[in-house]
């Protein structure tokens, strides 16, 4: 009896943490942040029309790291086919100076940002999305819905890959299809919060 | 604990895991309570608190109590076996004598059986059978953590 009460808490505990995170078929926040890389704001306004994917990472998480390229590499392409790629470092620079909005222009510059890189100073963005990790993904269609979450891909190493998330949900999209895995686990590191 | 002991732990194998069911399996069948500590070298938060995580198992081990690492250094692209040295040489540098194992599947798929939220560091209390006991997502807060275990145990010899 206890240990059903612990477990029922346990899972309303889980219910809670996970309702924060923007569900699928729920309407996307907007932002407006300013890009760390030329100091312009930049904002993502849902409904716009235009297939857009919200990327939140950092520049000191390894597993971030671990996948900046396959995000670069999936901005650049799927730029070409309309997609609007915004990535967002809410993590407290207070806590961790390297996220500094100085640190990620030299990170964007650096690895060829082929999209605008946007600090999201107090965090705010990160909890109006749920995002709890670095990289968090949400994938969000024309009409401002989301319809994917979760992580890139399952994992960070191209040689054990199977599921690739964002890719799939890009191109079901594109597709005029529904998307087959709309919700992943995101993991990576925790993301630091304004408090 | 006494010095023979400490030494075999920290010449104990980095065993693989791929999933939780392996995790469990990895503790003595004498171990009625048992703690899983998911972390990783490369999270910082994580190597924070493993100094927190050796004074429980100290605490407790003579209880009853066995605590076990699920490292996820694993989940950066690497050489295995490097991954694999650099973490052992982590551990012996900071005295780390509770056992750990070594996570090779995928991280996601362990968040999911897990249910916890993607972020580590998360510790996770089960009884023998694999029921889950108590759990601290986020770093270990270890006063907190030590009262629900010194609870836990004391509940549990008085059941008997």
């Amino acid at each position: 009896m206890k240990r059903t009460a612990i477990t029922a808490m346990l899972l309303l505990i889980a219910t809670f943490v996970f309702a924060a995170e923007v569900e699928v078929g729920a309407k996307a926040p907007g932002f407006t942040l300013a890009n760390a890389v030329n100091g312009a704001n930049v904002a993502f306004k849902p409904g716009d029309g235009k297939l857009s994917v919200v990327v939140f990472t950092c520049n000191q998480c390894p597993y971030a790291k671990a996948f900046e390229q396959r995000i670069v590499d999936l901005g650049r392409d799927y730029a070409k086919r309309g997609v609007v790629f915004y990535a967002i470092d809410s993590n407290d620079e207070a806590q961790y100076s390297i996220e500094s909005a100085s640190e990620m222009k030299s990170r964007a510059t650096e690895q060829h940002y082929p999209f605008p890189y946007l600090k999201d100073g107090d965090s705010r963005i990160a909890r109006a999305y749920g995002a709890r990790v670095t990289p968090h993904i949400f994938v969000v269609d024309g009409t401002g819905t989301v319809r994917y979450r979760g992580y890139v891909d399952d994992s960070a190493k191209t040689s054990e890959r199977k599921h690739e998330g964002l890719r799939d949900a890009l191109d079901s999209l594109l597709a005029g299809k529904a998307v087959d895995v709309t919700a992943t686990r995101a993991f990576g590191c925790t993301i630091k919060f304004k408090s | 604990m006494p010095a023979l002991i400490a030494a075999l732990l920290l010449l104990a194998p980095l065993n693989d895991v791929q999933n939780v069911t392996d995790v469990l399996h990895a503790f003595r069948p004498a171990s009625r309570v048992r703690v899983v500590s998911v972390w990783a070298t490369w999270c910082a938060p994580c190597v924070a608190e493993i100094g927190d995580v050796q004074a429980i198992s100290d605490r407790f081990h003579d209880q009853g109590v066995e605590v076990i690492g699920v490292s996820l250094d694993d989940m950066i692209p690497g050489e295995r076996a490097t991954t694999k040295a650099n973490l052992a040489k982590f551990l012996e540098q900071r005295h780390v004598r509770f056992r750990n194992v070594y996570f090779t599947g995928r991280a996601p798929e362990l968040a999911e059986e897990l249910r916890f939220d993607g972020s580590i560091p998360i510790t996770i209390v089960f009884d023998e059978n694999g029921h889950e006991l108590l759990r601290n997502e986020g770093p270990l807060d270890k006063n907190w953590f030590t009262k629900q275990l010194e609870t836990l145990i004391a509940k549990r010899r008085s059941s008997k």
